[in-house]
């Protein structure tokens, strides 16, 4: 018994499918809140970067205090501000709702920022020419602005939303029982105390989603139509979109 | 009316309370500064490995960046803090070093999960800033006749650095705001001292709003930093 309790139960639990289920859930429930807050992130983002290129200037100036505080947040202030916060007003937010708003707060803050560089990467110049060609405003917005600025954006908001599964780990501050949690809970057990192992699933659990996401939006960075353009500014030296800054 | 007030609430909280709050923005700040200087070490001589002609050397760089930028700092600090020291001790025979049992103090932990989470991030930056250095310098200071070493660290690196500073500064804003993630292995930051005062006085509000003003008198600047230093760059080219 001592014997188990120094060396640890080893991969021993992985032969075990209870083990397995357990992970899944987690890694379920971290899926599930990662989606939600982007789908969230997106429209809140989007509104926001739609506010920040408003005339006027009440808009421009809320919308602008929004996302420069909320992207200059430590995101577990923000979970914490949200849950303990709550707790102390008759509002009292549960754990994982508390989780995903300041996930929100966080990346609606950064998506929207991806989205301003989107739409103010359109030249002046294409919509110019699509009203030329006799499209209308809305016409011209929809089947010419709002594609290429889309794929433009594609890219960057596949990359948060990386950093967004990747954050749902911080859920487990709250005892939330996601991927991370589940973890700590199988190596916390005395008969078990194999944390070397866990977590090397655990983070290959993590890798393989988050990896393929990113060749995801490599992909999307070569995209088709940008494809020879990208290969002559390589030839010139200057390589695609710069690489995110961890956040 | 309400917003004075809070603000007022949350200077009292700073007033009372700053010898901890004050201990714990250091904390802070030596951490990410710290952490940062050993990345930027990490990440130049990676980053140069991986534009090397050296194969596996690129292969390894490689799967390190894509392994620490792909998985959650608070695993990488897990692992560091909680499965390192389950690892076999390892005797190395050597004087000062004698045997390993890999224990890490909390702080030790976490300037080591910072460091090598931060380090791909540097090393991607550089890799590209590297990339986007026009070949060329580095045949003109070749036909110079500078060895490769020289051209590398005297001429490519230097122009490199200057690209990537934009991007360092995003990165160094990152790093103060993960940060805040070493709480969970037990070193007291400043968030882990605004916690445990408001766990004890219950101005939850208060507490975690000065240590926000506080997180924000760090990132902020430095956002404002980075988003001045693209345009200059921007116009430069």
């Amino acid at each position: 018994m001592n014997d188990v309790l120094t060396v640890g139960a080893g991969w021993e639990p992985f032969t075990r499918w209870a083990i397995w289920g357990f992970l899944l859930d987690g890694f379920a429930l971290a899926v599930r809140m990662a989606v939600i807050s982007m789908l969230l992130s997106l429209l809140v983002g989007i509104t926001m970067a739609v506010g920040r290129l408003a005339r006027p200037r009440v808009i421009r100036w809320l919308a602008t205090a929004y996302i420069e505080t909320f992207r200059a947040m430590p995101l577990l202030l923000l979970i914490f501000f949200v849950f303990f916060g709550s707790a102390r007003t008759p509002l009292k937010i549960g754990p994982v709702t508390s989780v995903v708003i300041a996930l929100t707060l966080y990346n609606s803050a950064v998506v929207a920022e991806i989205v301003r560089a989107g739409i103010l990467s359109i030249a002046s110049g294409i919509m110019e020419a699509a009203r030329a060609l006799g499209l209308s405003y809305l016409q011209s917005m929809r089947y010419v602005a709002l594609p290429i600025a889309v794929r433009r954006m594609a890219p960057g908001v596949v990359s948060q939303l990386i950093t967004l599964f990747k954050d749902t780990s911080l859920a487990s501050v709250l005892s939330i029982l996601e991927l991370s949690r589940s973890a700590r809970v199988i190596y916390d057990t005395p008969t078990y105390g194999n944390p070397v192992e866990v977590l090397t699933i655990v983070a290959a659990m993590y890798f393989i989603p988050s990896y393929g996401l990113s060749l995801i939006a490599q992909r999307l960075e070569a995209g088709p139509e940008r494809r020879t353009a990208a290969t002559v500014t390589n030839a010139g030296g200057r390589g695609g979109t710069p690489p995110d800054a961890g956040r | 009316m309400g917003l004075i007030a809070f603000f007022g609430a949350v200077a009292e909280q700073l007033w009372l309370h700053y010898p901890a709050l004050l201990r714990g923005y250091q904390v802070t700040i030596a951490l990410t500064v710290t952490s940062m200087a050993l990345a930027l070490v990490l990440g130049v001589i990676l980053s140069l490995v991986r534009t090397s002609d050296w194969r596996l050397g690129r292969l390894a760089c490689g799967a390190y960046v894509e392994v620490f930028r792909n998985t959650p700092l608070l695993v990488q600090l897990y692992f560091w803090f909680f499965a390192l020291p389950k690892l076999p001790s390892l005797d190395t025979h050597l004087p000062y070093l004698g045997t390993i049992d890999w224990l890490l103090s909390p702080v030790q932990a976490a300037v080591l999960g910072l460091t090598l989470y931060t380090g791909a991030y540097t090393t991607e930056a550089l890799r590209s800033a590297l990339r986007s250095v026009d070949y060329g310098q580095t045949e003109a200071a070749r036909a110079l006749g500078l060895t490769y070493m020289q051209t590398r660290l005297h001429v490519v690196v230097p122009q490199a650095f200057r690209i990537a500073v934009p991007l360092l500064t995003s990165i160094l804003s990152a790093l103060f705001r993960n940060s805040a993630l070493v709480s969970v292995i037990g070193v007291i930051d400043l968030l882990a001292a605004a916690d445990r005062i408001q766990q004890s006085n219950f101005q939850t509000f208060e507490l975690f709003g000065v240590a926000g003003l506080l997180y924000l008198s760090l990132t902020l600047p430095l956002a404002w930093a980075s988003s001045r230093l693209e345009r200059r760059m921007a116009r430069v080219r």
